[in-house]
């Protein structure tokens, strides 16, 4: 099985702890090398965050742990790369195609 | 000796004190602490003042007396303050804890807000059991010192500590509002300055 090497999550949180806290938690993590915590939304009582991990191994229950434990609840996985090497979309014609309907 | 791979006592405490500061900062404790602290103090000066007002012109000058009455007053304002608290502390912990649940459709009992909530109970709770407890309990050091300082000089002590405290709490204050220290110590003696004098006039009707 192929090591998991970025991992993006859509995440919703109190907002206690904060972005900081839950950034060094993963961060201290076994395979992650990087963590980054974009704050998309933030309401009166919870904030709708993305988390972005890259490592040599990410264990998905460790960060699913680290989030439940913190209060978030993961909504979505959003984006997964695997294999040897980290590699990114590539864009297709058609994606360019149909820019205009985004 | 701790077994190869087990933490040892040390790195176990210095967890320990690393999650209570995560609930501590998550909990907001801090701030709320602070509130309650010279709020529950000044209560118990003020009643530890008042008896020893009241006795000293009461004729009461037993210091076995004065030192049971003041330290079982001060003691059940500890343990008011600590119910009291802990009480109305976790209502409102919880109830703060049920809408963010509602909010976020899932259970938070378990992790570390859940946690937080109750470290913050306990915590504020003791914050005030303590307060109210101390200011009192010190003033019944001069009447077990009585032998040496004699009836007068005791209970002399004993408004010389009341001023004291209520000096240290209008800093403490000052210190929060970062306003004058003088100012608000000054406000908080002249509170004292009140209890003693209704207590001198409770003495005068004759009652």
């Amino acid at each position: 099985m192929s090591e998991v090497r970025r991992l993006v999550l859509d995440v919703l949180k109190p907002h206690q702890p904060t972005i900081l806290v839950l950034a060094d938690k993963l961060g201290d993590l076994d395979g992650i090398h990087g963590v980054d915590i974009t704050l998309i939304e933030i309401d009166n009582k919870v904030e709708n965050i993305k988390i972005t991990l890259e490592g040599d191994d990410i264990d998905f229950q460790d960060v699913a742990e680290v989030v439940q434990e913190s209060g978030g609840s993961i909504h979505s996985i959003d984006k997964v790369s695997t294999g040897k090497r980290l590699i990114d979309e590539v864009e297709t014609p058609q994606d360019a195609g149909a820019s205009w309907l985004r | 000796m701790s077994l190869p791979g087990s933490p040892s006592i040390g790195s176990r405490v210095r967890r320990q004190i690393a999650t209570l500061r995560h609930y501590h900062e998550i909990a907001e404790v801090g701030e709320i602490a602070r509130r309650y602290f010279p709020m529950n103090a000044f209560d118990g000066v003020l009643t530890a003042l008042g008896i020893v007002t009241g006795a000293y012109f009461g004729g009461v000058t037993d210091p076995n007396s004065l030192v049971v009455v003041i330290a079982s007053a001060s003691l059940s304002l500890g343990v008011s303050g600590f119910y009291g608290s802990y009480l109305s502390e976790q209502a409102e912990r919880t109830r703060a804890l049920r809408l963010l649940e509602e909010t976020m459709l899932s259970r938070l009992d378990s992790t570390d807000v859940g946690s937080a909530a109750r470290y913050a109970a306990v915590a504020i709770a003791a914050v005030a059991g303590f307060a109210s407890a101390i200011g009192g309990l010190i003033m019944c050091i001069p009447f077990l010192l009585q032998p040496l300082l004699g009836v007068d000089g005791s209970f002399y002590a004993a408004w010389g500590i009341a001023t004291l405290e209520l000096i240290l709490l209008g800093v403490f204050l000052g210190h929060v509002s970062r306003g004058r220290l003088v100012v608000s110590s000054v406000k908080l003696v002249l509170a004292g300055g009140v209890a003693f004098g209704l207590s001198l006039l409770l003495n005068v009707a004759g009652l």
